[in-house]
């Protein structure tokens, strides 16, 4: 089988289960208790202007009259209005999706960078402190609620020992200029992020060094090593090139576990994001903004999936004809 | 018109408020300065922070000012031992109540329905629950209101009278189980449960019933307190399917709220008659403070419908919140304490104008937002913290004394409330508005009578469902001059005064929008002055930027018509 | 964020082992003397003990209830935090009941004081007032109490009393408390007139009255002002009637005298003045009981789909698959805070949730499993001799797989116990249930970092972290014992 049917393959798939979330994610919310009227209690607003209310919001609508319009309006990304602010949930979306970014990328990169450095050396140096290190930082990881650490270091570094912001993305309002305005930002970052990095990297680390041993006993590397080639020269040129693949891949495949860890951090933080829009909009029973931000991150994870699937494919020919069975 | 400026109303005799809570005469009697002009600092940035241990730390920092509604006692005891902080409290129109369905046995019957309303402890609950920072709440109208009935009997905690009342009704206690026997058919007493809140949404809520359970137990009555999803919780009230519930109210100066709880026309699916109480004495009492010609005869009324309402039992009110809120005085001065709003709401007209740092006249002043506003579009926004920015930007045509709480004449210099005839044989509500010359809009246009007949009329060809008092009944507007505005309204009802009091857009901003939902002002540019956008109003604040989930910017009004000299 | 990480890892993967295995265990004995041998499976199990017999162990270790509320004030240190000087001299819980023999009569005019037995009230304080002949006549009581401690933020006083009177008579009783430098602080004060039945006045400082009776606003705190010193405190009754034409006679039953302490327990209270380790035993029941439960749910849901899709093949075997891979593709925390919010907040409901999005890896590594298993001899021969796929899926495969399956849920037991704690955390856990995920949440609602309450938060985090180590060295302990050659990753 080729590349191309294999990504085709994959595409499918994906299409299918974005289909099957979509559908799925429609009839959930249809059934779910709350409707835009709920979230008004005031005592003049009086049964006929929640009919009406309901009027507009288009919930008098025969389910699959719904449902149509539902799925063409997703592929437009049109995702309806809030219940609660009545504004376009896309244009919250977009208003909080860079935040969501931020914290994302800056979390990642220092994750996997300071995890796949320390795996590398933990790799070049058996036996020592740092693989002890390593096994424990990703035993850590696995164990560690990261809402407790993320708990832990806001009360320490932002409650008792007042270093770090306690909520927000910027200073209200932002110093002037460009570079007072990076350094506000990373300030706030530090929090929310450095916890990620600190609870993520040891699985990285891990997952770094056992490619690496593995790369290490290989034939071609003990030929290498026989030749007389240095150990750095094993081990960056030839060791650390042929881990890559399934290093890259592995960046994929966490990003999954990443955006979906954006609820609780954004919770924790007070971090004007989609993780915490998706919560506020379940507490809220505001079903269009739940439904919105789901969207968004399903989409997100099925696209983060998928270009793990097609990277591997590339990395690992193998995978095409194996793909059949994982 | 939710949240918006009528929900201010009426003169309020000071006198009133000590006589029956125990509340501080002191309270009530506070004689505050304030000025009629302002506003006194140059700039607003509102932090948007949402956790409330985060905005005490802002608080203790001095990055706010102000933390508004303090609720917990925990935050009031933290702010309490900061040397720099001052409280004010004022009493409000919040009412926490038990509500029973008087449509389902055993609470259709009265001894059942007085007998729990003996047993609630009202002091315990707030002292347990709210360290003694709610006051008790044992009327349908609270105290603070000018409506309050003093000589309604009250039912006081007394358990011994609960099982005096179920002993004589019948309701013999099977000393076996602890149950009483219904003496119809001769079975012990169904199982009751009260719906609450969950302890995360609300924790007092779920605990409070909880307490009132066990108190009900204890005379024996088989209730039990059910915590469950509020969108649930509101749902089943909507479909009549409960029992007892747990709710709070946020009333205000207008009594016709009884008549949305209580008039048997409310009582349909998902109207406000929750308990289903359907009494024709009733709601004719109702019918005459909802149609009230004018304050006395709404008085009447109301007084009549709290004295029927006080001997069926449809509800057991249990407290009242007062608002409390928390100043740094070593930063800021001249906030205004007012009744039945605070010292910190956006309807305090009062505190926005004086508030002025101690350090001297102008600069910038910084003001929590507790929530982010979501939307700043006035017509659908249905959050305070919405308004919270918005009241700022905006003036009503009558604003209310902090002291007195009489009408102050303010976009309007006056006004009269008349009738006409809409029809033969019928009487409406004619109001007439004479507007003050000299109040233009933050881009320089004019206010005049147009901006009044067009926000009216826009409201009403919209049918916007947030301001359905406001267009439910008007007939038409019309504009004899700039400075005169007549609204007419079909019914006969002096509340239209305040129905006929919107947060008024400018027509020559607002004429071309065509979908007042997707409009969102605060997005768009000025067509001609630049640094405004669409967002404008006639108020003391100009609205300059609002970052989401951050913080929002507001700065003077060089325009202001009440600009301090 | 560690979570897809974390549940990626807990897939035991078979991959690179196409040799399958026989049955080669040595039997339970020899499966426990293998585990034995390694150390940080014995760590783990260890410590897994100490959680179940903390868990079923409850009721013995704590005299509390999870729901038993105001046992101290709120946010009460542990008591043995009066070690550490922040909290040196901070008040304990003291609920003292005045008998009636330790009240100490002073200042009786035209007055005595006897004892009597009351139903119901233990021993009463019988005062015998004569105002009839002289107009008026009083009685002091007073009662000492030592008060070495810091002011305290609330205390309560219930007094229970009787006055039996002609009609004319009115009789006023007052409570107050004398601080150790004489200052009188009136906290009660109430006037009969003729007679009144038995009633219990109960006092809380926190009452407006209370305040009011002192002279002080509402802002104020009733406990600072009157207990501000350390030292010797005398809680004093007056009682006196006049106008009387007869003799009036004041019962006053056992006098209740509590201080709320800041200090209490093992851990300490929350913000309702509930015991943090009562709900820490507790906690730890939930947190076995989901992790155990919604593991075995989603290991036999996976197996039983891994079994028949890697033994079915074909259509059946691509729609399981396709199946599978939704379902990975579902980003887990947000459908699960989504679902339960749909279907409410129960503990029955998070746990098949929990299992019905974590059976995908388990389903993978036994259909890859039974695919080489199936290949065998020995289920060659069994379909030859005409045995139906049902019995050939049970008698023969599973045994096969149960290693596998075995390990797999050990290490799915953190994991469901974690997406557990997390929904907790979020608000979306059981109202009902104390979870340690809700402790995290309230500590974090209610007031744990201003007051910097340690006592509550570290706790049930420790406890999830630590449960979740343990089920982790014991899924890899058992994974190498039952499965060595897949043991390539730790």
């Amino acid at each position: 089988m080729g590349y191309r049917t294999y990504l085709l393959r994959r595409a499918f798939y994906a299409l299918i289960v974005l289909f099957v979330i979509l559908s799925f994610n429609f009839a959930l919310f249809r059934l779910m208790p709350g409707d835009p009227t709920s979230l008004i209690i005031d005592p003049r607003f009086t049964p006929e202007a929640k009919a009406l209310l309901e009027k507009q919001f288009g919930l008098n609508d025969h389910p699959i009259v719904q449902y149509g319009k539902y799925l063409w309006s997703l592929l437009r990304f049109d995702l309806g209005r809030s219940f609660a602010s009545q504004r376009p949930v896309r244009q919250e979306l977009m208003e909080r999706l860079p935040n969501t970014i931020s914290l994302f990328l800056t979390s990642f990169v220092f994750m996997a960078g300071i995890g796949i450095a320390i795996g590398v050396f933990a790799a070049a140096r058996r036996g020592s402190f740092t693989e002890t290190f390593v096994t424990g930082a990703g035993l850590f990881t696995y164990a560690v609620p990261t809402f407790f650490f993320q708990l832990l270091l806001l009360m320490l570094f932002g409650y008792y020992i007042r270093i770090f912001p306690i909520h927000g993305t910027v200073s209200a309002p932002p110093p002037e200029g460009f570079w007072p305005q990076v350094l506000d930002r990373l300030h706030h970052l530090v929090l929310p992020a450095g916890s990620n990095v600190i609870i993520g990297f040891g699985s990285w680390a891990l997952y770094t060094r056992n490619a690496m041993l593995e790369a290490l006993s290989q034939d071609y590397i003990i030929t290498a090593r026989a030749k007389g080639l240095s150990q750095r020269a094993v081990l960056y040129r030839h060791a650390l090139r042929s881990v890559l693949p399934p290093i890259v891949t592995l960046v994929f495949l966490s990003l999954p576990g990443l955006v979906t860890g954006a609820v609780i951090t954004e919770t924790i933080f007070s971090w004007h994001g989609v993780g915490r829009y998706l919560i506020d909009a379940v507490l809220k029973q505001d079903f269009p903004a739940a439904q919105g931000a789901f969207y968004l991150i399903a989409i997100a994870v099925i696209v983060s999936n998928f270009l793990a699937d097609l990277v591997y494919g590339l990395v690992d020919p193998r995978i095409r004809v194996a793909g059949e069975q994982a | 018109m939710r949240r918006g400026r009528n929900s201010k109303l009426f003169s309020l005799a000071v006198g009133l408020l000590a006589l029956s809570l125990v509340a501080p005469a002191a309270l009530a009697a506070q004689k505050v300065q304030y000025e009629k002009t302002g506003p006194r600092v140059d700039e607003i940035i509102m932090p948007i922070i949402t956790e409330s241990e985060a905005q005490l730390i802002a608080f203790e920092r001095g990055e706010t000012v102000v933390l508004p509604g303090l609720t917990k006692p925990s935050d009031i005891d933290k702010v309490k031992a900061n040397r720099n902080a001052d409280l004010t409290m004022n009493l409000g129109f919040h009412m926490f109540y038990l509500a029973f369905n008087m449509r389902r046995e055993p609470l259709s019957e009265l001894p059942i329905r007085r007998a729990i309303a003996h047993v609630v402890n009202r002091d315990q609950i707030i002292n347990s629950l709210f360290k003694g920072y709610m006051l008790p709440l044992n009327s349908f109208v609270p105290p603070s209101s000018p409506y309050y009935n003093e000589d309604v009997p009250a039912y006081d905690y007394n358990p011994a009278m609960a099982k005096e009342v179920l002993d004589k009704a019948g309701y013999v206690l099977d000393k076996a189980t602890g149950i009483r026997i219904d003496p119809k058919t001769k079975k012990p007493l169904r199982k009751m449960t009260i719906y609450t809140p969950t302890y995360e949404v609300a924790p007092t809520s779920a605990e409070l019933g909880k307490m009132i359970a066990e108190a009900a137990r204890s005379v024996g009555l088989p209730v039990e307190a059910q915590p469950m999803d509020f969108n649930v919780m509101l749902s089943n009230i909507d479909n009549r399917d409960f029992d007892m519930y747990v709710l709070a109210w946020g009333l205000d100066r207008i009594p016709t709220f009884l008549y949305n709880f209580f008039h048997s026309s409310n009582d349909v699916i998902e109207g406000y008659n929750t308990p289903g109480i359907r009494i024709p004495e009733l709601d004719a009492a109702l019918e005459q403070v909802y149609y009230a010609k004018n304050e006395a005869m709404a008085k009447k009324g109301a007084d009549e419908a709290q004295r029927i309402l006080s001997r069926e039992v449809p509800y057991v009110t249990l407290y009242s919140r007062p608002y409390i809120d928390a100043w740094r005085k070593d930063m800021v001065t001249g906030y205004v304490p007012m009744m039945g709003y605070g010292a910190a709401n956006y309807n305090n007209k009062w505190t926005t104008l004086n508030i002025r740092r101690v350090d001297g006249p102008g600069g910038t002043i910084r003001w929590l937002l507790p929530e982010n506003p979501e939307s700043l579009n006035p017509l659908t926004t249905t959050s305070a913290y919405s308004w919270e920015v918005l009241g700022r930007l905006y003036d009503g045509l009558i604003e209310v004394d902090p002291n007195t709480m009489k009408d102050i004449p303010w976009l309007a210099e006056s006004w009269e409330v008349g009738t006409w005839s809409p029809e033969k044989g019928k009487t409406g509500t004619k109001i007439t508005w004479h507007l003050r010359k000299d109040v233009k809009w933050q881009d320089g246009v004019p206010f005049t009578s147009k901006d009044v007949k067009f926000t009216l009329e826009y409201l009403k060809k919209n049918e916007v469902p947030a301001y359905q008092s406001a267009w439910q009944d008007l007939v038409k507007v019309e504009t004899p001059d700039p400075y005169t505005a007549v609204v007419y309204f079909s019914t006969e009802s002096y509340w239209h005064l305040y129905h006929a009091n919107a947060a008024f857009l400018p027509e020559h901003i607002w004429k071309d929008v065509k979908d007042y939902k997707a409009f969102q002002p605060w997005l768009e540019p000025h067509p001609t002055v630049k640094g405004l956008t669409k967002l404008i109003g006639t108020g003391p604040f100009v609205f300059k930027e609002w970052k989401p989930g951050d913080y929002v910017r507001l700065v003077r009004n060089p325009l202001y018509f009440a600009a301090a000299k | 964020m560690s979570q897809a990480l974390t549940a990626s890892k807990a897939e035991v993967s078979p991959r690179g082992s196409k040799t399958g295995r026989m049955r080669s265990r040595s039997g339970f004995l020899g499966f426990w003397s293998q585990f034995f041998r390694r150390p940080y499976g014995v760590v783990g199990l260890a410590l897994l003990a100490v959680y179940v017999i903390l868990a079923v162990a409850a009721p013995w270790l704590t005299p509390y209830r999870p729901s038993d509320t105001f046992l101290a004030d709120r946010l009460a240190a542990p008591s043995w935090a009066g070690i550490f000087p922040r909290f040196r001299g901070v008040p304990p819980t003291k609920r003292l009941v005045i008998p009636a023999s330790d009240w100490k009569a002073t200042g009786l005019v035209a007055a005595t004081v006897t004892r009597q037995k009351v139903e119901n009230n233990g021993e009463a304080t019988v005062i015998n007032l004569s105002p009839e002949a002289t107009g008026s006549a009083s009685a002091d009581l007073s009662w000492t109490l030592s008060y070495p401690y810091d002011p305290p933020k609330t205390f309560e006083v219930n007094i229970p009393y009787a006055v039996e009177a002609p009609w004319d008579a009115s009789t006023s009783l007052s409570f107050k408390v004398v601080d150790p430098s004489g200052t009188e602080h009136v906290v009660w004060e109430k006037t009969v007139y003729g007679s009144s039945d038995w009633k219990t006045q109960k006092l809380d400082s926190r009452d407006y009255t209370v305040k009011m009776a002192l002279g002080l606003s509402f802002f104020d705190d009733p406990a600072q002002v009157v207990f501000a010193e350390r030292g010797d405190y005398h809680l004093a009754l007056h009682v006196e009637s006049s106008g009387g034409s007869a003799p009036v006679r004041v019962t006053v039953g056992e006098v209740g005298f509590n201080v709320l302490g800041l200090l209490h327990g093992i851990l300490g209270t929350d913000h309702m003045g509930a015991d943090l380790w009562t709900q820490l035993l507790y906690g730890a029941r939930i947190s076995l009981i989901i992790g155990i439960v919604a593991a075995i749910m989603a290991v036999a849901i996976g197996t039983a789909i891994g079994l028949i899709s890697g033994y079915m093949g074909g259509a059946v075997d691509e729609f399981l698959m396709r199946m599978a891979d939704v379902f990975l593709s579902v980003p887990t925390l947000p459908i699960l805070i989504i679902l339960s919010a749909f279907f409410g907040k129960n503990l029955g409901n998070i746990i098949i949730l929990v299992a019905a999005f974590a059976w995908m890896g388990t389903a993978r590594v036994v259909r890859s499993q039974t695919l080489s298993l199936k290949q065998r001899a020995f289920v060659e021969s069994a379909r030859a001799a005409g045995a139906s796929d049902g019995y050939i899926m049970v008698t023969h495969l599973l045994p096969n797989v149960f290693p596998l399956v075995v390990a797999n849920a050990v290490l799915m037991m953190p994991v469901a116990i974690l997406y557990e704690a997390s929904l907790s955390f979020l608000g979306l856990g059981d109202p009902r249930i104390p979870t340690w995920g809700r402790m995290l949440q309230n500590a974090r609602a209610f007031g744990a970092f201003t007051e910097f309450a340690w006592w509550w938060l570290i706790p049930p985090g420790l406890a999830i972290t630590l449960l979740s180590l343990s089920f982790t060295l014991i899924g890899n302990a058992v994974n190498e014992v039952l499965n060595p050659r897949y043991r390539e990753r730790a």
